[in-house]
């Protein structure tokens, strides 16, 4: 049985004509497993939060259900749910204590004091904020007040526990070391995750699976793997940043799909769920891109295309060489450290020319939806 | 897609339309309907001193055909319509310093030293410049002592200057608060872009800094003037006979003249034209609603200018009061100079007055109920009108936020109005009832803001962690809106102990001690008088610091041990 289920939910608010999830036809489903880490992930307005809060039982859907291992929860408030949330402001309680805080939903239960304070100690040592146990929320820094915050959703035991954007305040370093101890956490406890970002980065590197959301729906369900490889729309391509979209005049035959635009003709394998009708695009992914001088012979051989170096970017790991081949299109592709030719070999100043090739295997063909604002 | 069938168990009760109703229901009955009562009197005769219960427009006809009385209108109108506008061009330019130039460390202080005087009684302030201007005061003693002038210069008598003073002095804190909160929340980098898009000083300051100060000048500016305009004391005590404006004349009706219909009518007219005034400076200011969020941002520029102006009128403020203490220990019978020696007979004549002390005693009988009342009849009313919108909560804030915006006159003439058509006697009830309805839309605004302004997603969190919602409001909302009640209580604690322009009309027998203090100052100053008003002074001041110290202090206090610490203390910032 899946620890929470959700049955094509929709939302309209009353003085709105648009929905705000799902549409009048269709809604959100999905299931998430017990233990699993779920991502919902898209831009604002996309619908996440909605979807979050509807599971935490803050807003009320239009249609559809919730049911946590198998109870249908739908109805239910907030504070009869077997979920709890760590809110993007942590909302802890300025006028509590930390210990206060995360006793403060055993103390809901009733939980005698003894053995409330045992457990929030507990919890605090958790996320490694026992010391801090009878300070005041505002003498905690922001990475420990996000802990107290997890420590306080988590004493409860929840069957779900949500976490609304909770990394979105702090800084990089700070955001990349709370998201390992999520993970260690998660590999401690067994505790189920919602967890609702726009950081693509942040979802593929905690998740089990992620949920990406586009306009009040959800387009794809994967693993964060499977996402960057095979992502099956040109949105879920742009949005995970899986490699350059080319859309353009589409043509099938076979199982050979072509995507030509002016001076690029990019080729390659047609998808098993596409269907006769479908409206492609092609996703050329950066590592895959070979750059070589114009008229060179060498690397791999089927796609090819030449064009002017606009930029390079340096990311920390790879350089990005962003290489215009028309008025609208940068292919990007990327070089690794190691492999960057010397100014001698391949000059990649910007107005270089260069060429582009490609292995058609390594071309994504994915459902042309338009790209990403 | 249907939904299976289950229970509703999501409580609404924190908004329930019926939390505002006991709210709402003391403004109609102890004010609307008072106000419906005085509109059908003002169509009535007076015969014999009687109102006569027959339809007529003689009251509205001797009004328009004496010029006497719309005369009286108009003048009172451009007389406070020109100090008002005085008062905020007097303030506007400290309270820019204080915004904008002073430290923000230090601008709680500078609040603090501005507003205390107003926490003193009113009629004290209005005494305090009798005492230096009047014609037996300092100023006019001392000039005939140095031989400049052989008689007093009367400086106080019909639309002279010395009202007007008063007036500043009497309302500055009001439109020095209004204009403060316009221009903190002016974000500095503002004038930095107008400076960067080519704006010079002046222009900055006209182009940008007045018209986002507009909203908070126009508020102060309508605030002092329905006070000015519903005050019959200052301009009488300052101004004597020949300074009365309007509001007099409308008391007067009700006085030995006895002229209820016609008064009715007078009150009526006043409130109308007030209201023509609101209405008409609404349309043509509009609304700066607000001018950002207040970032806190602070870029120091010294002003000295500013500066001096600044200083110079903290000297002005505090002169009155200072000499009022120096002459409460004067050894002479008489308030003035020459400095006779120091003594403390006229506090120890002040705590034998046992007269004083049950005027004491009735006052802080009245605050205690009045405030109590409205306290917690305004809180729930302020939980509901914080957490909907609409036109319901917009009609249920507008009645309990209208005597506000009325002169207290017509609130309390209205009272006695309505006591009169149900035939009920004046008493120390009434004077709680008319308390409670003028500190009731005090104390549900504060607490309204200080509840809209807390997270709502703490009281969702403590759902979340299973809190039902009364629960969730009573234990996370409530302690932090403490502060916020607090400070509610103290502001009409202190407005209820010094009403008096409302409460003079509504008492029966009762003797409040502004009551007390106003019988006494008509027989003229007297050394009694500055030594009970010096300890007033002193015991507002002890509070206002006594709370502030408070707010700053308690901030760190904290127990370490296994019991839950709770601190309550307003956390500023």
């Amino acid at each position: 049985m899946s620890t929470l289920r959700c049955e094509n939910l929709t939302k309209r608010y009353p003085d709105q004509e648009q929905y705000a999830l799902g549409s009048a036809e269709d809604g959100v489903s999905f299931d998430v497993e017990p233990g699993e880490l779920f991502a919902l992930l898209g831009p604002s307005g996309c619908g996440k939060t909605t979807t979050l809060r509807i599971i935490g039982g803050f807003v009320e859907p239009t249609a559809g259900r919730v049911l946590i291992e198998g109870d249908d929860v739908t109805a239910d408030a907030p504070y009869d749910r077997p979920t709890n949330t760590v809110f993007q402001s942590y909302a802890l309680f300025p006028h509590l204590t930390v210990c206060a805080n995360v006793e403060f939903g055993l103390k809901m239960d009733r939980v005698r004091k003894k053995e409330r304070r045992e457990r929030a100690l507990e919890a605090l040592r958790i996320v490694g904020l026992e010391a801090m146990a009878d300070r005041r929320v505002s003498a905690l820094s922001g990475g420990q007040q996000q802990r107290a915050a997890l420590a306080r959703a988590m004493v409860k035991q929840p069957s779900v526990l949500l976490l609304d954007e909770p990394f979105g305040a702090l800084d990089l370093r700070l955001r990349r070391q709370m998201q390992d101890e999520l993970v260690r956490l998660k590999q401690a406890t067994g505790t189920t995750f919602v967890h609702v970002t726009h950081d693509q980065e942040e979802a593929c590197a905690i998740s089990d699976r992620i949920a990406v959301m586009d306009a009040g729906r959800i387009v794809q369900v994967d693993t964060p793997v499977e996402l960057y490889r095979a992502p099956r729309t040109s949105y879920v391509a742009t949005f995970v940043n899986a490699g350059t979209v080319v859309h353009g005049e589409h043509a099938r035959s076979g199982d050979v799909v072509r995507v030509e635009r002016s001076g690029l003709v990019v080729e390659g394998q047609a998808p098993g769920w596409a269907g006769a009708d479908t409206r492609f695009a092609a996703v050329l992914p950066p590592d895959r891109i070979s750059l070589g001088r114009v008229g060179a012979n060498g690397g791999p051989s089927g796609g090819s295309t030449t064009g002017r170096v606009d930029h390079v970017t340096f990311t920390g790991s790879v350089f990005d060489v962003h290489v215009r081949v028309d008025s609208d299109l940068d292919l990007v592709a990327a070089v690794s450290r190691e492999e960057m030719p010397d100014a001698d070999a391949l000059p990649l100043e910007p107005g270089s020319e260069v060429a582009l090739s490609w292995d058609p295997r390594d071309v994504v063909l994915v459902e042309d939806t338009g790209g990403v604002d | 897609m249907e939904r299976r069938a289950k229970p509703k168990r999501r409580a609404r009760g924190l908004n329930s339309p019926w939390l505002p109703l006991p709210a709402v229901g003391l403004v109609v009955v102890a004010f609307l309907l008072p106000l419906l009562i005085l509109v059908v009197y003002s169509f009535w005769p007076t015969v014999d001193g009687e109102v006569v219960r027959q339809f007529t427009l003689d009251n509205y006809k001797r009004f328009f055909e004496s010029s006497t009385y719309w005369q009286s209108l108009l003048r009172s109108f451009l007389f406070v319509g020109i100090a008002a506008a005085i008062t905020v061009a007097a303030t506007f330019p400290f309270a820019y310093y204080v915004a904008t130039k002073a430290r923000p460390s230090r601008r709680l202080f500078w609040i603090l030293i501005a507003t205390i005087p107003f926490w003193t009684s009113y009629l004290i302030r209005v005494f305090a410049w009798l005492n230096l201007l009047g014609d037996g005061g300092l100023i006019n003693e001392a000039l005939m002592q140095i031989g400049l002038i052989s008689d007093p210069l009367g400086v106080l008598g019909p639309g002279k200057p010395a009202i007007v003073i008063t007036f500043i002095y009497l309302l500055f804190p009001l439109t020095f608060l209004t204009t403060y909160i316009a221009i903190e929340r002016m974000n500095p980098a503002m004038f930095e872009a107008a400076s960067d898009l080519g704006a010079r000083r002046w222009r900055r300051f006209t182009g940008v800094t007045l018209p986002i100060a507009s909203s908070g000048l126009v508020g102060g500016f309508i605030l002092a003037f329905i006070a000015m305009m519903g005050d019959y004391v200052t301009p009488q005590l300052i101004g004597g006979t020949e300074g009365t404006l309007y509001a007099n004349l409308v008391i007067n009706q009700f006085g030995n003249s006895l002229q209820w219909g016609f008064g009715s009518t007078l009150a009526l007219l006043l409130l109308v034209s007030v209201f023509l005034l609101l209405a008409i400076m609404r349309v043509t200011a509009g609304t700066t609603d607000s001018a950002g969020e207040y970032t806190g941002a602070f870029t120091h520029k010294r002003s000295p200018v500013l500066f001096a102006y600044s200083a110079v009128f903290l000297v002005c403020l505090y002169v009155p009061i200072g000499l009022l203490m120096l002459f409460a220990f004067n050894d002479a019978e008489t308030v003035g100079l020459p400095f006779a020696g120091f003594t403390t007979r006229w506090f120890e004549a002040v705590f034998s007055n046992l007269v004083l002390q049950d005027a004491l005693i009735t006052s802080l009988q009245v605050a205690v109920v009045s405030v109590g009342v409205s306290l917690v009849i305004g809180s729930i009313a302020a939980v509901y009108l914080s957490r909907t919108k609409g036109w319901r909560r917009n009609l249920n804030l507008g009645t309990i936020a209208l005597p506000l915006f009325l002169p207290p006159v017509v609130l309390g003439l209205a009272i006695i109005i309505g006591l009169n058509a149900l035939g009920l006697d004046r008493g120390l009830w009434t004077i709680i009832v008319g308390h409670t309805v003028l500190t009731l839309p005090i104390v549900t605004l504060l607490v309204m803001i200080r509840l809209e302004g807390l997270d709502r997603n703490h009281e969702l969190a403590a759902m979340d962690l299973g809190a039902r919602p009364w629960t969730a409001f009573l234990q996370v909302t409530l302690p932090q809106a403490l502060p916020g009640i607090v400070a509610a209580a103290m502001i009409s604690f202190a407005i209820s102990l010094d009403e008096f322009i409302m409460t003079f009309l509504i008492t029966g027998s009762e003797t409040t001690l502004p009551l007390y203090i106003y019988g006494s100052l008509r027989f003229g100053l007297s050394p009694e008088l500055n030594a009970i008003s010096s300890l007033i002074v002193f015991v507002s001041f002890a509070f206002v610091f006594a709370g502030a110290l408070v707010a700053v202090g308690r901030k760190r206090t904290r127990k370490i041990g296994n019991t839950t610490t709770t601190n309550y203390g307003a956390s500023p910032r």
